[in-house]
């Protein structure tokens, strides 16, 4: 309930979101964020293991709140290369080249990206006042939860990402369980005994999560592209694909149906952002898919429909803030992007979890606000800075590649605090290149690797005490 | 229906190989350390749970169905330049890094991967120089290694 100590909390909350370094880190974040979702082959796990090193020497609030800023920045990122030159720049901005290229080509680029911004905005602020909403409920049920308990639910988050997350089943849970056994090297969280070290003191901290993460997402994608036939490589060319022919023009967007679709969206959004592997993909398509049904334009509809643009849109940034409900309140990583953030908590020192809320209150309350700072920002970039992020999206991928390949050896090196890291961060591209080639998503390694030696302490100390 | 179905044809996937590999030797491990019991859990429980689930998930992906009438599909044709290109340059970086520093090792470095990229001379030099900056920024907060000699020549001085 609503008391004055709450009240209290949420104004500290809010004077640390205001906090000119926090803006300033929020703005840098979110900047960052747009340019990795318009540039192909560097994403937004990629970006943020490379700033990892900075959880070190940062507090841990303005530190999420810059990591953060990242992954809902590359969100809308994506849609403008989705709408400008109909390459998405991430997953979750297929859907929104369904209708943004049509428009674009009909002359409306400028007002759909327009629209794709408001709808950002609207699913991010929906998503953010939801998951302030929702945390006295999700913090009661999981106070409920013993060590076995939290461990079944790690395992439970694990098992839907095998069956929900892309590829077939049994590769996904091979994927969770190679993740578990790169967790494994080092001392052992009960005992102390030496595991999977073969002789090596540098294995004793384990891999490095870093390492790992700009080993698949920055340099396994970099060799990918590499390997790829060159038509598939990330080369954004005007008017040499098979769009849609759009001929007359195309309407100008109603505001209420437009918002009503982003509405819509951001409960889509919303709810699968909650759900592990949910998030993005499955919230756009199910937005589009909604859309489309409602819809009394039907036949618009892959000619430059305004509300397919804008539910997938709203949708896919609902889903991104969604999931950190599940992260700050349950300790539960959704997806890679998520997982990183469990990495910088844990550097940090915050213990996500039920109690955050009431343990850490300006922690907890300054980061809501900081999403929903970061969201206006946002949409202030975003329409302000429409022609610059253009520009960028048709930069050449050759120019692209070695400036990606030296950062991601850097910032592995920064996070080992030595030269295994860039070493681990090699071994994990080519790992990572091999293992994707053969049908094996990355996703439910990464999320293997940061929940296995949570759940391996969960379970012991639920045997331990009987179950 | 009488007629009798051929039967299925089997590839061998090495890489599902050698993860059922790895997970069996993990298995291995665990249970050389123990895996104690069910009311006293030992250090090695948890190895031969991970190390076991990816040796059993993996092994029916061993020998999949093939696919189609047996005949590969064309292969795609890596950019070979590119890609040795990358490795040189990592590897490179990466053996520059401590006795040379983070300036040489990027200098030596960057323009290899940018000429291997399909850039020319000047593209290379803007690139190194683009680098540069950015890992000064990094450098300026979260120090990357200067170099052996600068150390000892500042131990000379």
């Amino acid at each position: 309930m609503f008391s004055p100590e709450l009240a209290q909390q949420i104004a500290a909350g809010f004077a640390a979101a205001m906090d000119p370094l926090m803006g300033a880190l929020t703005l840098a974040g979110i900047l960052l964020g747009m340019v990795v979702g318009i540039l192909p082959g560097f994403g937004p796990p990629a970006a943020m293991a490379l700033l990892f090193p900075l959880t070190y020497l940062l507090d841990p609030l303005p530190a999420i709140a810059l990591l953060a800023g990242i992954f809902y920045g590359a969100k809308y990122g994506g849609a403008v290369t989705s709408i400008l030159v109909g390459i998405p720049g991430e997953p979750d901005a297929v859907v929104t080249t369904f209708e943004g290229v049509p428009l674009a080509r009909a002359g409306a680029a400028r007002q759909a990206l327009r629209v794709a911004t408001l709808a950002s905005f609207v699913g991010g602020m929906g998503a953010t006042l939801g998951m302030v909403l929702l945390a006295p409920l999700l913090s009661d049920a999981a106070l409920f939860f013993g060590p076995l308990g939290r461990a079944g639910l790690l395992l439970g988050a694990l098992a839907l990402v095998v069956f929900l997350g892309r590829g077939s089943p049994a590769k996904n849970a091979c994927m969770v369980f190679l993740g578990f056994l790169l967790a494994l090297p080092g001392l052992d969280p009960i005992h102390g005994a030496e595991r999977l070290m073969f002789g090596s003191w540098r294995l004793a901290g384990g891999f490095d999560l870093s390492a790992l993460l700009l080993g698949i997402f920055g340099l396994g994608d970099v060799l990918d592209n590499l390997l790829a036939p060159p038509t598939a490589m990330p080369r954004p060319e005007r008017g040499k694909r098979g769009k849609p022919d759009v001929s007359g023009t195309v309407p100008p967007p109603r505001p209420l149906p437009t918002l009503l679709a982003a509405a819509r969206g951001t409960v889509i959004g919303f709810c699968t952002g909650l759900v592990p592997s949910g998030a993005g993909v499955t919230a756009s398509f199910a937005s589009y898919a909604l859309e489309r049904k409602l819809s009394r334009e039907r036949e618009r509809f892959g000619k430059g429909a305004w509300a397919g643009l804008a539910g997938p849109e709203a949708s896919n940034n609902a889903a991104a803030m969604a999931s950190f409900a599940p992260l700050l309140l349950l300790g539960l990583p959704t997806n890679p992007v998520t997982a990183t953030l469990l990495g910088a908590l844990t550097v940090g020192g915050v213990v996500p979890g039920p109690l955050l809320p009431s343990a850490q209150p300006v922690f907890y309350w300054g980061l809501v606000f900081s999403l929903a700072l970061g969201n206006a920002l946002l949409l202030g970039l975003g329409l302000g800075l429409a022609r610059l992020w253009a520009r960028l999206a048709v930069l050449p991928w050759r120019l692209v590649w070695p400036v990606i390949l030296i950062l991601c050896l850097a910032g592995s090196y920064l996070s080992a605090g030595g030269p295994e890291g860039p070493a681990q961060c090699l071994l994990f591209g080519v790992l990572a290149v091999a293992l994707r080639r053969r049908g094996f998503a990355s996703a439910p390694l990464v999320l293997a690797f940061v929940l296995g030696p949570r759940i391996e302490t969960h379970l012991v100390q639920a045997l331990i005490a009987g179950l | 229906m009488d007629a009798k179905r051929p039967p299925r044809r089997r590839t061998f996937a090495p890489l599902p190989c050698l993860l059922c590999a790895a997970g069996a030797a993990a298995c291995a491990h665990g249970l050389a350390l123990g895996a104690g019991s069910a009311d006293l859990p030992g250090p090695g429980l948890w190895p031969a749970l991970a190390g076991g689930g990816l040796a059993l998930f993996s092994l029916p992906l061993v020998f999949p169905p093939a696919e189609g009438d047996g005949t590969r599909p064309p292969r795609a044709t890596p950019d070979r330049r590119a890609l040795i290109g990358l490795a040189t340059a990592a590897l490179l970086w990466i053996a520059c890094l401590i006795p040379l520093g983070w300036a040489a090792a990027t200098c030596a470095a960057v323009p290899v991967a940018a000429r291997a990229a399909g850039n020319g001379g000047r593209a290379a030099l803007r690139l190194t120089l683009v680098v540069l900056v950015l890992l000064g920024g990094i450098s300026a907060l979260a120090p990357l290694p200067e170099g052996l000699w600068l150390e000892a020549l500042r131990g000379a001085g």
